[in-house]
């Protein structure tokens, strides 16, 4: 095939020409909650991995974070990461790796595809909108133990600003439960979102530029609290980008002293800018250094 | 989301002034912002109170 064949074949049929996927994270390169490259249980409707979370309906299973090594068998970018889920039970469910998109992409045509190992031949991608009964799905993986590359077009609703769902599962065609035994899984590589009806190759991304929109739904920040009356310590935390929505807020961790929790401000006119203002729940009690998660996440 | 309890913090420098709800979901305790569109925490939270359930006064 000639190089211009092949740059024909490879250009998107709509949107720009570079910084095309609309997935965050497709690299699989930020983990800001937490290190998963050992197999690790699970909970449903959970994140891990920045931006993708796992859903589970009858069957337990266990996420992997596989760093560089998906050399075999027909996989054509050794070196990528990938995101595993093995069912650990054996029941009729869905196991799914799932990113949801924010609604703005009224009518577009969208094209989702990605790399897909599997042993369970109803492993497929889904596209979906929130509130419409219709989920569109690929074909489905052969089930043969091989990376395969499995696309789904589908136009999404042209009035509605419901989210959008995209999912990496084992389920049936219409998105029914299916037979899944304890040691089937599904592992992901190179998920890409774009508009128009072609698939185009993936695209890397500086791991930087990842971690800035991973944090516009997920950040931790720390905290060196210093003391100021009425017996209370306060301090500010900026945020690194301006979360998608006010975050709730978690502790993370009390590094020193101890005490009650934090309340996040006492400026109620601030919404989900960088400032953020903390003082301490209680009054004189000894906390001193922690750190926090703000979550906005979908 | 699985809620546990709920509970509204009030501003201490502003007495009255209702900030966030202090709540305890999937087992986690959280400080969810109030009247926040969009995050899913004080959504569900909305949806809670809707099938009954009451947000308790702060302290």
């Amino acid at each position: 095939m000639s190089n211009a064949r092949k740059l024909a074949d490879n250009l998107p049929t709509d949107g720009q020409l570079g910084d095309r996927n609309l997935l965050i994270n497709s690299g699989f390169s930020i983990s800001q909650r937490g290190d998963y490259t050992s197999a690790t249980s699970v909970s449903n409707d959970t994140y891990y991995v920045d931006r993708w979370k796992v859903r589970l309906s009858g069957v337990s299973a266990n996420i992997q974070h596989i760093k560089g090594s998906n050399a075999s068998p027909n996989y054509p970018n050794i070196g990528s990461n990938t995101l595993k889920l093995t069912a650990t039970s054996t029941a009729s469910g869905i196991l799914r790796h799932l990113q949801q998109v924010e609604g703005f992409l009224k009518g577009r045509e969208l094209t989702f595809s990605a790399w897909v190992k599997s042993n369970s031949s109803d492993a497929r991608l889904f596209q979906y909108q929130h509130g419409s009964s219709n989920r569109v799905a690929s074909s489905a993986h052969t089930g043969g133990g091989g990376w395969e590359k499995l696309i789904v077009t589908a136009t999404n609703n042209a009035t509605s600003n419901n989210q959008l769902y995209f999912d990496a599962a084992i389920a049936s065609s219409s998105f029914a439960n299916v037979s899944i035994a304890s040691g089937d899984y599904i592992e992901i590589a190179e998920p890409q979102l774009e508009f128009g009806s072609q698939s185009t190759p993936f695209e890397n991304e500086p791991v930087g530029v990842t971690l800035s929109k991973c944090q516009r739904y997920y950040a931790e920040a720390g905290f060196v609290a210093s003391d100021s009356a009425p017996s209370r310590y306060y301090n500010t935390i900026n945020l690194p980008v301006e979360m998608r929505t006010k975050p709730t807020l978690t502790t993370g961790g009390i590094d020193s002293g101890s005490g009650a929790a934090l309340n996040w401000t006492w400026d109620n006119t601030e919404t989900f800018n960088s400032k953020r203002n903390f003082y301490q729940g209680t009054a004189n009690s000894v906390i001193s250094s922690a750190w926090f998660k703000f979550d906005a996440e979908l | 989301m699985n809620i546990k309890s709920a509970q509204y913090l009030e501003d201490e420098f502003k007495e009255g002034t209702k900030i966030a709800v202090k709540a305890t979901i999937d087992d986690v305790e959280m400080t969810v912002p109030i009247d926040a569109e969009g995050n899913r925490h004080w959504e569900a939270i909305q949806k809670w109170v809707a099938e009954g359930n009451t947000i308790a006064e702060a302290d």
